[in-house]
């Protein structure tokens, strides 16, 4: 009876000296939810009694996304969810800091699990109540506004439940930093570090191993926390939010509740256990278990010097000696601060060596694990039976999309879709690419190399290939050449359906834009692959495209299919529609050519040659011009146009995967047709734009075009 | 009965109590004497149960405290600097210790604090250090627990409320069995109100004695010998704490009874003697004199 009572009481009298948490905790809860709907719904009334053109129906449309946006997944509910759970967790248990109230409320004949359940359970009802009352407000003005039906509410329960576990998850962590510490702003600093710290040390390791590594990849697999409930929010509820409906939404959060659940739990367990083992003496020390003073030294010291060495080398353009000096300071410098938050004292700077000598010892290592690479980061390749298959990106980035259009990156689309299982060529190539640094190729791409092993584990990898080397050559015919190879990086080897909704299709040859009719993509497709089954590196590499087939989808997807020459089946159908243009153009067609000679040799180069390696005869922008050295000749004579237009190939059209010194970005050419060519052009333009291969410039453009001191 | 045995607390490596061993009887008032950093406070707080002891145990009606409600119960911790609610009044701390301890008597308190003229809708916040140290011990003689746990808590009061508090302590100690324990570092607060006395010093207890039996059981007595054959038969097989002489006149410190001086100095040939009252200040002097202590040192300053 007594106890009972003295719950009850305790209860009450904990809400009592809780009146200003409830307070603030209801503004921010109406603010954020009945404050931010009005806000939502006002604008869309507005919007339409502006007269926007809209149907009824999409007008109702608009106020039940809206209602949506305002009361279901929000990614600014965060930071409140945060601040409130924090507020509620620290102010809730907040007199064991102060050794006054500590003698009162742990002299009195109160049960210490019951005086952590009242204010525990009042914490959650302070939350729950000014939530839902606020949603239910919410959700009455909706109603009335007419921005709600049951999607909707559906939807706004989902978020609910999202947003609430993650308070918990807040609440609790809140409450653990409360047991460990003794002082209010050690517990708010420790908050934020339990919330952060996981995310912050993959952050950081992520950084390290791209400072570092030379084959880091985050192409398919980028470090994520496992258990960071900041990082979940963070990455996961924008995905739920575009979500089309509440099931999807519904789907793709229960795993999140689970685990948010489970991680709630195990951190209110450890909470609970710091509580019971807290002794009073703790009120007002940094740290309430002194043993773990050394232990939460190493741990925050660590991560945080070695995040200053590495914003310094970022800063310092890859200094490494500058970090590492860095690194060693702020190991120093945080440990002395740790030391003085311990004690209140400044004086207890050097206190503790031992742990400060951990600290700097763990600094040194970690930095020279990363620097030396000492286990062999850079070194993996997996053995071939290890190995279940690849995916692979090379040198290109096609565009994907999924059933609705929707854009699908290609990182995704050939993890998902490659499955190379021809795994020599592969693994020799990255053999191959240790022993070459990508600045002595002579042509350096890149390949992003997702490794599925046998054990489930997936590796990625990236690694630069010389397409110059004529050795690679075949190993690089046996990637591409493959079905496998095709079907991932290219959606039009397995997308049938798409092409049924095609919207616009065209031919181009670099000067010529064809119009093709859009009920022919089954047709082009079914042509194309069948001349892709000749598609491979010795193909693409030693010829050019003499055309591109452009074709747009729904939702402004959009596809570029490109035209070589041996590709018989495409160009037959390309004639019968009388689309077809050969890239070499004919002279009658032309009108004049004006050539640009901008006399790179002359030019003042500016700035570290050494970082543009490949831009001195590639990238213009390396030079400071001149323009009084640049020197332009159009000729007008048939001949003339004769000589030129065999060495010429047209701007606009990729060359990926050609050497940028094929051609010669010394000349720029500019074609212009004749009125009164039969040459379907595009008519609306004032010329094309092409440029020489590269050592095929005639000798009398190169004379009309000399510079003349 | 609270019992406390080789008792030890650090705080930080500093030994703040150091295998302390008392025992303190029902109804009595127990006077806690000692300088500031003596531990007077920490053994309060182990006994009240607020802070665990690194060795040792405190049971009360032997129950261990520490985290035991049923032996909280039974006591009302009272800290040097009490602490009520924020924006509190004397209603609302009622209403909280009234829903805490079963036999807080309302009506009392009420009573109480009118005879102490504290209103009881003020804020306590604008209350006097001495005016929220009443309140206090109101609060913690009408919960009626059997032991109330004073730390300093009459240092700043005044006499008059000093004595009101003692009337208060006697009336509830007749019809309720309660046991003050009183921390002081003042020996002179505790003189009219305990009945024993422990004497706790960097952290461990130089005595702990009956105030009674330390008043009965030393005598001072002045006197003039007529001889000093006459002196050496008087003090013969006496314990003689202290002595001291001032031309003729002498004045001892003696461990014996009242009865026991009376009959002795019968038999010897004095020109004048009388026995002298002792003050406990004096009897302190005396007893921590005997243990090599100089207790005007200590705690007289």
């Amino acid at each position: 009876m007594t106890s009972r009572n003295s719950f009850w009481v305790s209860s009450v009298e904990n809400h009592r000296r809780r009146v200003w948490v409830w307070i603030i905790t209801a503004l921010v809860q109406v603010t954020a939810y009945v404050g931010i709907l009005t806000v939502y719904l006002s604008r869309i009334r507005k919007w339409y009694e502006e007269g926007a053109y809209i149907t009824a129906e999409e007008f109702r449309e608009a106020l039940y996304q809206a209602a949506q946006e305002a009361l279901g997944f929000q990614k600014d509910r965060l930071i409140l969810v945060v601040g409130l759970a924090f507020l509620i967790g620290i102010q809730g248990f907040s007199y064991l800091y102060d050794q006054k109230k500590v003698d009162m409320y742990h002299s009195v004949p109160v049960d210490k699990n019951k005086r952590f359940l009242v204010i525990y359970g009042n914490g959650i009802i302070i939350y729950l109540a000014t939530t839902l009352a606020s949603l239910l407000i919410s959700v009455i003005s909706a109603v009335v506004q007419g921005a709600v039906n049951g999607e909707v509410m559906a939807g706004i329960g989902v978020a609910f439940v999202w947003n609430f576990l993650f308070f918990l998850i807040m609440y609790h962590t809140a409450i653990l930093a409360v047991m460990l510490t003794g002082n209010r702003f050690i517990t708010l600093f420790a908050s934020g570090t339990f919330a952060l710290y996981e995310m912050m040390l993959y952050i950081l390791l992520e950084n390290m191993q791209e400072s570092f590594f030379d084959t880091k990849d985050s192409f398919y697999l980028s470090l994520r926390p496992k258990l960071s409930a900041v990082a979940d929010y963070l990455y996961h509820e924008h995905e739920i939010r575009d979500l089309e409906n509440v099931r999807e939404m519904a789907a793709m959060a229960l795993p999140f509740y689970g685990k948010w659940f489970v991680l709630a739990a195990v951190i209110l367990a450890a909470a609970w256990m710091c509580y019971r083992g807290r002794l009073s003496e703790a009120a007002g020390k940094a740290i309430a278990f002194p043993r773990l003073e050394p232990v939460v030294k190493v741990l925050i010291v660590i991560p945080v010097s070695i995040g200053l060495g590495m914003w310094v080398y970022g800063a310092g353009y890859g200094d490494t000696t500058l970090a590492f000096v860095t690194m060693i300071a702020g190991g120093v410098i945080c440990s002395a601060v740790m030391e003085v938050i311990y004690d209140f004292d400044l004086k207890s700077m050097f206190r503790h060596l031992i742990s400060s000598g951990i600290t700097l010892a763990g600094i040194v290592i970690i930095f020279f694990i990363f620097k030396e690479d000492i286990f062999g980061y850079d070194k993996y390749v997996p053995k071939e039976d290890k190995v279940e298959s690849v995916a692979l990106v090379l040198n290109e980035y096609p565009e994907f999309w999924d059933e609705n259009f929707g854009y699908v990156d290609i990182s995704e689309a050939a993890a998902e879709r490659m499955y190379i299982t021809y795994l020599e060529p592969v693994l020799s190539l990255a053999l191959k690419a240790q022993q070459e640094k990508p600045e002595e190729m002579e042509d350096a791409r890149v390949m992003h190399v997702l490794y599925r092993l046998r054990s489930g584990r997936e590796v990625g990898r990236k690694f630069y290939i010389d397409f110059g080397n004529p050795a690679n050559a075949k190993l690089l015919d046996q990637i591409i050449g493959t079905t496998e190879y095709k079907e991932g990086t290219y959606q039009i080897m397995t997308d049938q359906e798409s092409f049924d909704r095609v919207q616009e299709m065209t031919y181009s040859n670099g000067a010529v834009e064809i119009a093709l009719p859009a009920e022919d993509g089954q047709k082009i497709r079914e042509a194309y692959i069948k001349d892709m089954e000749q598609y491979d590196f010795t193909l693409i590499r030693n010829n050019r495209p003499c055309g591109e087939i452009s074709i747009r989808f729904p939702n402004w997807r959009g596809y570029s299919l490109y035209v070589y020459e041996s590709f018989e089946n495409t160009i037959a159908y390309l004639k019968e529609r009388k689309a077809y243009y050969p890239v070499t153009l004919d002279p009658g067609d032309i009108d004049s050519i004006t050539v640009t000679n901008y006399h790179n040799e002359l030019q003042e180069v500016y700035g570290d040659t050494s970082d543009i390696y490949d831009t001195r005869d590639g990238n213009a922008s390396a030079y400071s011009y001149d323009e009084s050295r640049v020197v332009s000749e159009t000729f007008y004579e048939e001949e003339e146009f004769a000589k030129i237009l065999p060495v010429i190939y047209p701007n606009n059209m990729s060359a990926i995967w050609h050497d940028y010194e094929e051609t010669d970005s010394n000349y720029d050419v500019y074609i212009t047709f004749r009125k009164d060519t039969s040459y379907p052009y595009d008519r609306g333009s004032y010329g094309f734009n092409y440029q020489f291969y590269t050592g095929e410039v005639p000798e009398f453009v190169d004379a009309a075009t000399a510079y003349e001191d | 009965m609270i019992e406390i045995h080789n008792l030890t607390k650090s705080f930080d490596k500093i030994k703040a109590v150091d295998e302390v061993s008392v025992t303190i009887r029902e109804n009595t008032v127990f006077g806690l004497i000692g300088t500031n950093g003596a531990g007077k406070s920490t053994v309060l707080r182990m006994i009240s149960g607020v802070l665990k002891p690194d060795s040792g145990t405190v049971t009360l009606d032997n129950m261990p405290v520490y985290d035991n409600v049923e032996a909280k119960k039974k006591l009302f911790f009272i800290a040097d600097e009490p602490y009520f609610f924020a924006n509190s009044n004397a209603r609302a701390m009622e209403r909280y210790y009234s829903g805490i301890y079963e036999n807080f008597d309302k009506a009392e308190f009420y009573r109480y604090l009118e005879s102490f003229n504290l209103d009881k809708n003020r804020k306590i916040g604008t209350f006097s250090k001495g005016m929220k140290k009443q309140l206090a011990l109101l609060l913690g003689i009408c919960a009626h627990t059997r032991y109330i746990l004073c730390d300093e808590t009459f240092d700043g009061l005044d006499p008059v409320m000093r004595q009101g508090i003692k009337s208060i302590f006697a009336k509830e100690m007749e019809e309720h069995g309660l046991t003050p324990v009183i921390a002081s570092h003042n020996l002179r607060e505790l003189e009219d109100i305990c009945d024993h006395v422990g004497l706790l010093h960097k952290g461990g207890v130089l005595l702990s004695k009956d105030l009674e039996d330390m008043k009965c059981n030393l005598q001072k007595v002045q006197c003039v010998f007529a001889t000093v054959e006459e002196e050496l038969k008087a003090l013969s097989g006496m314990e003689v704490l202290k002595k001291e002489q001032r031309g003729s006149l002498r004045m001892f410190t003696i461990r014996c009874t009242r009865e026991e001086v009376a009959a002795r100095f019968a038999t010897v040939d004095t020109v004048f003697y009388e026995v002298l009252p002792l003050s406990l200040e004096e009897i302190f002097i005396s007893e921590t004199e005997v243990v090599g202590y100089d207790i005007k040192k200590l705690i007289l300053g």
